[in-house]
């Protein structure tokens, strides 16, 4: 079973609707992780989730091979969010200088016993305000490149850029792990 | 290297930008300054836990139910047509109907069997799709009201895409009027 994603993708797109599911096998922890991050609320994430898959779908035949799969499909399923998150909040800018500190998260909750350290860095993430968390979401796990982020943020690289590194401090900080700053 | 420009390296590291003798000099400061050690394998740690632990499962039917939705998709579009292909038949349905609006005024009355042996002939088939149809086209009266009711069952068909149908059967029975007037 070694079909690549482009080879799949042409499956798809000669009819054999089947091969998607193989892509949403290899790619729903992706894309349901990087919406959770987004969006912060678990009943959401799992309509969002399925939505952003139908829209994957439906714009296969604009992707372009040459580029990689994953980075394309998180890319759809982030705008998804910002539509989202900007419906619900009107003056919503994901990385603008915004006066409330506070992000749209609930608790995330466990489905299983995993490792401790991983729910402290979960919580460490999702307790970043939206500009800060969102850029990290969307660099570490999504794989998109500065050039990327700015167009889907809409922000220059320097804010961009700015933000990622003031994510990446916090989380340091938060999480001193058995590793204590001297 | 002093601290302020191990920070500074740190971030280009975790962009994935930097080159082998930046890094170097970098571990080379790393091994006098523990503070900044600790700092890297503090961040290393995290972020690499962002991008493979903190990862989440969806729950089990994702799958199928994103199929599900997928299929409902592949369905809808599978009865679009190409739109030049509605738009060649459309205007087909429209022309067809303004001729057969203008047969139907000279010929008011037909004898419908004759129609209906010429038809045996064409071995068409939906005749009795073509029966019906042309029964109701023919016991209209002359006049106005005759265009507009074809003109009307044509919008009809066009809107329900049975627009194929009924420029086949338009096609048709224009082939018809030719041959009857043959006959004559």
């Amino acid at each position: 079973m070694g079909s690549t994603d482009q080879e799949l993708i042409r499956q798809c797109l000669d009819g054999d609707e089947e091969a998607f599911a193989e892509i949403v096998g290899r790619y729903k922890r992706l894309i349901y992780s990087v919406v959770y991050n987004m969006i912060g609320d678990w009943e959401q994430t799992y309509d969002i989730s399925q939505e952003a898959f139908v829209r994957i779908y439906r714009a296969l035949d604009r992707y372009n091979p040459e580029y990689k799969f994953s980075t394309w499909a998180v890319k759809i399923a982030t705008n998804l969010c910002l539509d989202i998150l900007r419906k619900k909040k009107p003056d919503f800018v994901p990385i603008e200088e915004a006066e409330n500190v506070s992000n749209c998260f609930d608790t995330p909750e466990t489905k299983y016993v995993e490792k401790e350290r991983n729910e402290e860095i979960k919580k460490a993430i999702a307790e970043l305000p939206d500009k800060y968390r969102i850029p990290v979401i969307l660099f570490h796990q999504g794989g998109l490149s500065y050039e990327e982020m700015t167009k889907v943020l809409g922000e220059p690289m320097s804010i961009v850029k700015n933000r990622l590194y003031r994510a990446r401090l916090m989380l340091r900080k938060k999480l001193m792990g058995e590793y204590k700053e001297g | 290297m002093n601290c302020e420009q191990a920070e500074l390296f740190m971030m280009k590291f975790f962009d994935g930008e930097y080159n082998e003798l930046e890094y170097a000099i970098f571990e080379e400061h790393l091994k006098d300054c523990e503070k900044c050690a600790l700092n890297f394998a503090n961040m290393k740690e995290v972020l690499s836990a962002v991008e493979t632990d903190a990862m989440m499962d969806p729950p089990e039917n994702f799958e199928t139910e994103v199929m599900e939705k997928v299929r409902r998709v592949k369905s809808a579009k599978r009865q679009k047509p190409a739109q030049w292909v509605v738009i060649a038949y459309k205007a087909a349905a429209v022309v067809s109907a303004l001729l057969l609006a203008v047969f139907m005024y000279g010929k008011a009355g037909s004898n419908i069997s004759s129609i209906m042996e010429q038809m045996d002939a064409y071995a068409i088939p939906l005749r009795g799709l073509i029966q019906t149809l042309l029964t109701i086209i023919m016991t209209l009266t002359d006049g106005v009201v005759d265009t507009l009711q074809i003109l009307t069952l044509v919008g009809t068909a066009i809107v329900q895409e049975y627009v194929y149908i009924l420029a086949a059967l338009i096609l048709m029975a224009l082939g018809m009027k030719k041959l009857y007037t043959k006959n004559e």
